[in-house]
């Protein structure tokens, strides 16, 4: 049933893609290169890309380092867990759908749809160029981080890094508290060729809602064990699992969460 | 029942208004043609500032809604890529109507913008933003360390920044203007660690009310703190000390909330470093200009001018030995949208220590012997200054700012003086005070206008006592009390107050400025001295001036044309001694013709007439001893000292470009100027009398060129200075022409911050000449210095510095200095130790050669000993 909802999905990215490519080339497309930085259990430091045109934006983070490993504190055995592919991380936001896809890589590969979420920023009265900029300041509180964000409102579009989108102007700069969410733009070129395409998909991608993904993150730590037990029991080898913490994610949920 | 959900709904709906805003506004977005722009950004801000109260999105429709908190006056912006932007004034209440808002399309075509976030220096319109991580290399402690390594910006011993050959009168911390003219403070206390970035404001107006009419040409700098720094409490301690008990000690605390910014630099040390640059223009930026100035500027005088030993080349910290302790507190807090205040305080104190000795030898006809003087001086002083800036704004086009300061300098002067064999105690003793108020209302009118209404005053007294013992033998002169010593009590008032208005209008291309006011200036200066009746006096002059200034400024074509005009009527009323014209009327112009040749090159041309009058110092009837071996006396006739100005500038490229050269030419010529006696006699001399000279100039001409590297991503400095000075000097009567030329060329290159090995080489070289042309004497030297600066920074956490300066000086005296930093770091930036080493080749002393028209000074300065200092950095 996922795999014909996916096809479904991704058959209307194409169609509406398309329409809306044709009617939107013109000024208001552009692309912006962010020097990025996400630490976790480590810290990956790399360039993320934020393509967007007048209704709808998609931005890659691939973590360069390739691949984490977790692994059991007995027996010394290890599970790759795959961070990143060839594809990465990838995150579409379409304004007239007011959704957002996010092809993620967890436990395994997941495009996550979900409703556009409604960042409750708070802008302040502080300012600050960045480039040839004025930006802005603005803050909120965004599953489970507090972020902060400089947009300029010099480039009129709701878009920014990931999931921070919303406000009055394009985020140049964003990141939470602890700075272990870091976006900060280093290139920016308004050219009406720039081409917001569709996530591209390696076709093993699991459908999920938000409710699902909100349980995946939940258990994210014991389906890693889980995995681990799996590849532990093809070593054929008396070895105990347990206690995997669960790892640091980059969103987090409470109950009042949408 | 009913009444229950009536009562009910009306909460919701109550709750619901409250929630998402009393007030709103709709509207529709189209183009010209009528159709609806989707997806325009629409949002709202004070009308007063540049809060976004409210934004929105146009829907498919191009229909968007903005609501908003209170009834006020709002700007709401209309912005949409490849339109232009729209920006207009609403009044949520009284626009209930849909707007319908019509977007014109841009006619630049935005295909090909780029822009680099992380260029080293970006240039866009009156603000240009260096990038100070392209500017730094690791070993930079203090604000200053990185503006030096900025191009074009220079940085004085004093802490004087120049930006382009310009000297910028503040530097902002944050866009706040809280240090005002005492920026030394932050230059020399605020650790490099909390800055992000460094912009220059050219044509800055501090004023939100002026901001559209203004024609200021004040540079300013803006310093920009690192995110991490802007929190409830962020500070930066530093520690260093040796084995011999030198130490050096810096606290910066930083408190950044949404209504109050709290900064306090606090500074101890005893290794020489002055942490305010110079004390006395710390606390009256004028302290260099000796003629009558009248308003903030005005100042009340004292006989002896004493202030403390400089050395030109050195670093105080070479020479000085000291025990400074600053502590620095300023604030900016803002209690409402409206209402700013700031204030800032601090207290010096300090002890110092200079042992020099002084030989001159003066020119043969005259036949006087070598005068040896041996002399350490210990200064002792404590400054303490306060400043409060509060202003009201009723909105963004009117407001009202108070300014007031208080400011007071103890200091006392002890010297132990050999000359010709004896020795000699002088103590001198000053107690300056200061209070100064401002009250200003600014109003920005329509169409371009605005004007301004301010009330003055400021109240000065400056007491200062001298012990002289034993006395001087006099040989030859008036004076001659055996070993009796001598005191002298003096008291300088100085009360002003003033009032004026000024009118401003802007049009697209001319400006037209119209100023008058009423001011009142009334000084005393009273001398006595118990021992020497012949000494003493007293004399006052008060002076009443009403002025009109007219300032016009107009563009024709790539040329701009600045005219001003100042009428004078003053009346005096002075003591029976002096001489003065009761009324006079004198006229003040000046004219600037600029050319814009393109967007690179600019040219200037500029004349000014100037009028200058004595300070009462110059006029006073009384003798004074103004050294521990000469006495003066003022001229007793005033006389309005008229001179010509020409400067010409011209500029090439601007800072994004690789190459950047400006050059300017300034000449002065002075009718008649009052120049001091020059004091020949090897004794205790009454002089008595100032001298009016004619024929008085001076011509200033440079370059300086600034040339980017690519491949090493670095800039390659060059500076030239010419100075010539002529004019008449007398001496016994006889009227010499002098003529002194000084040359200096520098070169510097300094390597581009990158990688893990970074160095800067420089060299100068200097060339004095003085000729007196009625003997026919002349006197010559030259010298030339270098410098070489390694650092090595290593695996990440290892940054280490050696500095290395020669001098080759008159004399034939050679003299190499090594100094070195290594740091270490123990947690990310967080924690560090350091070594420091200074003088690591042990110099002890430093020779340095004078010429004036019949004399030439040679002084030998000691130094401080070789030391190594074993420091900590830590940030919370």
């Amino acid at each position: 049933m996922h795999r014909i909802l996916l096809l479904f999905i991704v058959i209307s990215f194409f169609c509406t893609g398309y329409v809306r490519e044709t009617s939107y080339s013109e000024p208001g497309n552009g692309i912006v290169e962010y020097s990025s930085r996400v630490v976790l259990e480590d810290t990956y430091t790399f360039t993320s890309t934020l393509k967007f045109n007048r209704v709808s934006s998609i931005f890659f983070w691939r973590l360069n380092n390739g691949t984490k490993v977790s692994s059991g504190s007995n027996g010394g055995a290890t599970v790759s867990v795959p961070l990143d592919d060839e594809i990465g991380h990838v995150t579409k936001l379409k304004i007239s759908a007011d959704s957002i896809y996010s092809r993620l890589i967890l436990d395994k590969l997941y495009l996550l749809k979900e409703k556009r979420p409604k960042i409750d920023w708070h802008i302040t009265n502080q300012h600050k160029k960045i480039g040839n900029y004025s930006c802005t300041k603005a803050t909120a509180n965004f599953r489970g981080r507090s972020y902060t964000a400089w947009f300029t409102p010099e480039i009129p579009t709701p878009f920014g890094p990931w999931k921070l989108t919303g406000l009055p102007g394009l985020i140049l700069e964003a990141y939470d508290t602890d700075k272990e969410i870091y976006f900060s733009a280093r290139k920016l070129v308004l050219n009406r060729e720039v081409e917001v395409e569709e996530i591209p998909l390696s076709g093993k991608e699991e459908l999920i809602t938000l409710k699902e993904y909100r349980e995946i993150t939940a258990n994210v730590g014991e389906r890693l064990a889980q995995k681990l037990m799996k590849a532990v029991s093809k070593m054929e080898a008396d070895i105990k699992v347990s206690n995997i913490s669960a790892p640091k994610l980059i969103e987090t949920f409470e109950e009042k969460d949408s | 029942m009913l009444r229950f959900w009536f009562i009910c709904i009306l909460i919701m709906t109550g709750f619901h208004t409250v929630v998402l805003g009393q007030y709103k506004i709709i509207g529709t977005v189209v183009n010209t043609e009528g159709e609806p722009v989707e997806h325009a950004n629409v949002y709202s801000t004070n009308a007063d500032s540049t809060q976004i109260v409210s934004y929105d999105y146009t829907n498919s429709q191009g229909s968007f809604t903005l609501r908003f908190p209170k009834q006020q006056v709002y700007d709401v912006h209309v912005r949409s890529l490849g339109y232009e932007d729209v920006v207009f004034q609403i009044s949520p209440q009284k626009s209930k109507e849909p707007q319908k808002i019509i977007l014109q399309k841009k006619v630049e075509n935005l295909d090909e913008i780029t822009i680099e976030g992380q260029k080293d220096i970006v240039s866009q319109k009156d603000t240009v933003w260096f990038n100070t991580d392209s500017f730094t290399q690791g070993d930079e402690q203090v604000v200053e360390d990185i503006l030096k390594n900025l191009p074009g910006v220079d940085v004085k011993e004093e802490g004087k920044i120049s930006v382009n050959g310009e000297v910028i009168d503040k530097v902002l911390i944050e866009d706040d203007d809280l240090f005002g003219s005492s920026y030394s403070l932050i230059t020399k206390n605020m650790s490099s660690d909390i800055i992000d970035g460094v912009s220059v404001y050219k044509n800055y107006e501090g004023n939100e009310a002026l901001q559209q009419v203004s024609n200021s040409d004040e540079t300013v700098i803006n310093l920009e703190l690192k995110e991490g720094a802007k929190q409830d409490l962020f500070a930066t301690l530093d520690g260093a000390y040796d084995l011999k008990d030198h130490y050096k000690g810096k606290v910066n605390a930083v408190s950044v909330s949404e209504k109050i910014k709290a900064y306090y630099l606090g500074n101890v040390n005893n290794i020489g470093s002055d942490p305010t640059g110079n004390i006395y223009t710390l606390v009256n930026p004028d302290y260099l200009n000796h003629s009558k100035k009248l308003g903030v500027e005005a100042k009340s005088e004292k006989p002896i001018n004493a202030s403390t030993p400089f050395i030109p080349y050195l670093d105080n910290d070479q020479y000085e030995i000291n025990q400074a302790m600053l502590h620095t507190i300023g604030t900016v807090f803002s209690p409402s949208e409206k209402l700013t205040v700031k204030a800032l305080g601090y207290y010096f104190t300090d002890t110092q220590k200079f042992d020099r000795i002084s030989v001159t030898s003066y020119d043969q006809e005259l036949g006087l012997p070598e005068v040896r003087e041996p002399r350490d001086t210990h200064i002792a002083s404590d400054a303490f200054q306060t400043k409060v800036t509060a202003n009201y704004a009723f909105n963004k086009n009117q407001n009202v700012e108070y300014k007031g300061s208080f400011s007071a300098l103890p200091e006392k002067f002890n010297s132990r003086i050999t000359f010709q064999d004896s020795l000699y105690q002088n103590v001198t003793k000053n107690e300056d005070q200061s209070f100064e108020n401002q009250l200003s209302f600014y109003s920005s009118l329509s169409d371009g206008r605005a004007v301004r209404f301010r009330l003055k005053n400021k109240r000065e007294k400056t007491e200062q006592s001298l012990f002289l013992k034993p006395t001087l033998s006099a040989e030859g002169g008036d004076f001659d009390t055996g070993s009796q010593a001598i005191t002298q009590g003096s008291n300088s008032e100085l009360y002003y107050w003033g009032m004026d208005g000024k009118y401003w209008q802007k049009r697209d291309h001319y400006f037209l400025a119209i100023s008058g006011g009423l001011e009142s200036d009334q000084t005393s200066l009273k001398v006595r001295s118990p021992e020497l009746v012949e000494l003493g006096g007293q004399s006052f002059w008060n002076l009443i001036r009403a002025y009109l200034k007219a300032e016009f400024e107009k563009e024709i074509g790539q040329l701009d044309l600045k005219v001003s005009l100042t009428g004078n009527q003053e009346f005096n009323e002075a003591s029976s001694t002096i001489n003065i014209q009761k009324e006079q009327f004198y006229l003040s112009p000046s004219v600037e013709v600029g050319y814009q040749l393109d967007d690179k090159q600019r040219a200037a041309l500029t004349y000014k007439l100037n009028q200058k009058k004595p300070s009462l110092k110059q006029l006073f009837s009384g003798f004074w001893l103004s050294d521990y071996r000469t006495i003066d006396r003022g001229t007793e006739t005033y006389q309005l000292t008229t001179g010509d100005e020409v400067s010409a500038f011209y500029q090439y490229g601007n800072w994004e470009d690789e190459f950047l050269a400006h050059a300017f030419i300034y000449f002065n010529k002075v009718d008649n100027v009052f120049i001091q006696d020059r004091q020949l006699s090897a004794s205790y001399y009454n002089t008595g009398r100032y001298i009016t000279a004619d024929d008085f100039k001076t011509l200033n001409a440079g370059v300086t060129i600034d040339q980017f590297l690519d491949a090493l991503r670095s800039n390659v400095k060059l500076k030239y200075n010419f100075t010539k000075n002529e004019g008449i000097s007398v001496y016994n009567d006889f009227r010499n022409r002098i003529e002194s030329v000084n040359q200096r060329s520098e070169l510097s290159l300094r390597t581009a911050f990158i990688g893990s090995f970074n160095m800067q080489i420089g060299g100068a070289y200097s060339i004095s000449t003085t000729q007196n042309l009625a003997e026919s004497s002349v006197k010559k030297q030259d010298n030339y210095s270098g410098f070489l600066t390694v650092n090595s920074k290593l695996w990440d956490t290892i940054n280490a510095t050696a500095e290395a300066e020669f001098y080759s000086l008159p004399d034939s005296k050679k003299y190499t200095f090594v100094d070195c930093y290594l740091d270490y770091d123990l947690q990310g930036n967080s924690l560090k130790v350091f070594l420091e080493g200074k003088n690591l080749l042990n110099n002890t002393s430093f020779q340095t050669t004078y010429l004036s028209e019949y004399s030439q000074l040679r002084r030998v300065n000691r130094l401080n000993p070789r030391y190594i200092l074993f420091g900590i950095s830590y940030q919370i």
